[in-house]
């Protein structure tokens, strides 16, 4: 998921903006162009409020999620990057396990980036449709509060709707 | 690095104000999410409704079983607020059949998953089970209708007594207006009913909802402004059924019922003699809302006869009826005696001309420019030996659908690929749509299709 290369770019504006985000759970940092950084609604508002600093802290997210969410930041950057090509750069960003999705999610949702939120939402919502209702229970670590009286009425009303129908 | 991280926080407090739409409409589910257990313990609630609503509706059943929180969520409104917003609202197709011992059943088609459901019987079909003794006089099971030929079912209305009591069931009307399914009256043992019922989607229930102002069997009902209007059928009076010139509306936000005009009927105004007047009673025999008006076609009856007169137009503008253009009228194909359905897909009516010995059966669309019906090219896949047995018509995801029985006793749902306008057609023939595809089938025994609708949400 390489980005284009920047170094066209970089030669007619050689002194091109940059940010050095900062993931406060391992401390790796990622320098990027200002113009990638600035799609995060939150990263915005604090460079237009001059909150930001050369470093940008990042709280509770790991560098490998940044790196995810930055991977996406710079493909989505990019003005020649056809629909398809950031589709499928998209498809290859949240081919990830469940809990590096729920990860992603989160950094998404902190960092306010509406786009990266709806691929992953997306992804987690296809990767539980399919799976009986214990698995989602296990994946997600929810407690199941029904009585077993409530679990039957709420499972009688599923099989009445799909008994005898393919 | 401790100060920049507090004033990274303060910066965010301070810009939560001004964040982007999104952020702000994630906030918008607040109290009753907030006093349960979390929906996804890892995510706060805002973003697994996000994840909800991008579930399949054909999973919703199923992810009720998690835990009581996804249930509420699932049975929440707000889960079909955010669908909206995200355009992730699935349009289903659901169709009324008439089962064995006349009961009827409502099954749901997910033309995605091509998955069918049932829906939860009416009420009072699952009140028979226990306590029918009693509920009589209330039980949906008689009131429902079915694809008895009209004909047959009102066969001599007037002049001929009829033992209504053992008439096996007769014909409510459905409609479909934001985001559920009514069905309104039909005969219930020797009286016609005005109880409506309404089915729920995200709750999954039935319920009953405020009454007509009278008694319809076999009215037509059709959707108007968000609105559900009912017009004509026929009622139970002292001097047997008579038929209904009388139209009512429903609003669903308010729940209440409001009085509309009457149809006038002109043309049964203007017939040449008493005699005639006396005998020839008019009816409705179909609605469709087209073109922000609700268009009437109506016939004249006398047992066994019907006498298509044109119609009539109500404009809710105006609040008046006026006539029908005549094209339109009188060239409105019947199903059968007495009943002409018809539908609109992306703002065009279309009905179907059954087969007959000397032609298949055919779509027609109607130009109103040039108030006509014209053919629309190719051939529906209806064989003959289906003429008997009623098809339906509806639009489903911007398409022309055809439902019809097959010789296998399997419901075939087929879909019509609609091809370009070409200015190679005569003149009376129009868009062409040549092929049909079946869709989705199901096994369906003995059931009998009745009426279908569409709901999206």
């Amino acid at each position: 998921m390489a980005s284009a290369p920047e170094n066209e770019k970089n030669a007619s504006a050689p002194e091109k903006k940059t940010l050095t985000l900062k993931s406060m759970i391992n401390n790796e940092e990622f320098v990027v162009d200002e113009h990638v950084a600035l799609q995060s609604v939150t990263i915005k508002n604090m460079v237009d409020s001059d909150c930001a600093g050369d470093v940008i802290p990042v709280p509770t997210i790991s560098g490998e999620i940044l790196a995810l969410v930055i991977e996406y930041c710079k493909n989505h950057a990019n003005p020649s990057a056809s629909e398809d090509d950031l589709k499928k750069a998209d498809a290859g960003i949240v081919a990830k396990d469940i809990y590096t999705l729920i990860d992603l999610v989160l950094a998404a949702n902190f960092l306010d980036i509406k786009g990266l939120l709806e691929v992953t939402s997306q992804k987690i919502a296809d990767s539980i449709k399919d799976l009986p209702h214990q698995d989602v229970r296990e994946i997600f670590g929810v407690e199941n509060d029904y009585t077993p009286e409530e679990e039957a009425a709420v499972r009688a009303e599923h099989d009445w709707a799909f008994e005898g129908f393919p | 690095m401790g100060a920049i991280v507090s004033r990274m926080a303060r910066s965010i407090e301070l810009h939560e104000v001004s964040l982007g739409e999104t952020r702000k409409r994630q906030r918008t589910y607040p109290s009753f999410y907030e006093a349960n257990p979390r929906l996804i313990p890892s995510l706060p609630d805002e973003i697994s409704i996000q994840i909800l609503a991008r579930l399949p509706r054909s999973c919703y059943l199923g992810v009720k079983l998690v835990s009581r929180s996804w249930k509420a969520s699932i049975l929440s409104s707000e889960l079909y607020e955010v669908r909206k917003e995200l355009g992730t609202t699935e349009e289903w197709l659901y169709i009324l059949t008439k089962v064995k011992d006349d009961k009827l059943m409502w099954s749901a088609l997910d033309p995605l998953s091509m998955k069918w459901q049932r829906l939860p019987l009416m009420p009072n079909v699952a009140l028979e089970e226990g306590s029918r003794r009693g509920l009589s006089s209330l039980w949906m099971c008689n009131i429902l209708g079915s694809s008895i030929r009209i004909a047959d079912a009102i066969r001599g209305w007037l002049g001929r007594k009829v033992a209504l009591d053992r008439m096996p069931f007769c014909g409510c009307a459905v409609g479909a207006v934001d985001g559920c399914i009514y069905v309104f009256g039909g005969f219930a043992k020797a009286s016609a009913m005005s109880s409506v019922w309404c089915y729920h989607p995200i709750l999954n229930r039935w319920s009953e909802v405020s009454p007509m102002s009278i008694g319809r069997a076999y009215c037509k009902a059709g959707v108007l402004n968000n609105k559900l209007y009912v017009v004509g059928g026929v009622t139970m009076g002292p001097e047997g059924l008579t038929p209904l010139r009388t139209a009512e509306v429903f609003d669903p936000c308010t729940g209440l019922w409001s009085e509309v005009p009457s149809m006038p009927f002109s043309k049964a105004q203007v017939l040449p003699t008493v005699f005639l007047t006396d005998f020839l009673k008019p009816i409705a025999t179909g609605m469709t809302s087209y073109r922000g008006k609700l268009y009437v076609p109506q016939s004249l009856y006398c047992w066994p006869f019907f006498v298509d007169v044109g119609g009539e137009v109500y404009d809710p503008e105006t609040n008046s009826w006026v006539e029908m253009p005549i094209g339109m009228g009188d060239g409105w194909p019947a199903k059968q005696a007495g009943t002409k359905p018809s539908v609109i897909v992306d703002g065009e009516l279309y009905a179907l001309d059954p087969s007959s010995s000397s032609h298949s059966a055919k779509i027609k669309l109607y130009d109103d420019e040039d108030d006509t019906w014209k053919v629309v090219e190719g051939d529906v896949p209806i064989h003959d030996f289906d003429s008997e047995s009623p098809y339906l018509v509806t639009g489903l995801l911007g398409k022309l659908h055809v439902i019809t029985k097959d010789a296998n006793h399997n419901i075939a749902v087929m879909q019509a690929e609609r091809q370009n306008y070409s200015s190679s057609f005569p003149s009376t023939s129009t868009a062409l749509l040549d092929a049909w595809r079946v869709i989705a089938t199901r096994s369906a025994g003995s059931e009998e299709l009745v009426s279908c609708q569409i709901l999206d949400i």
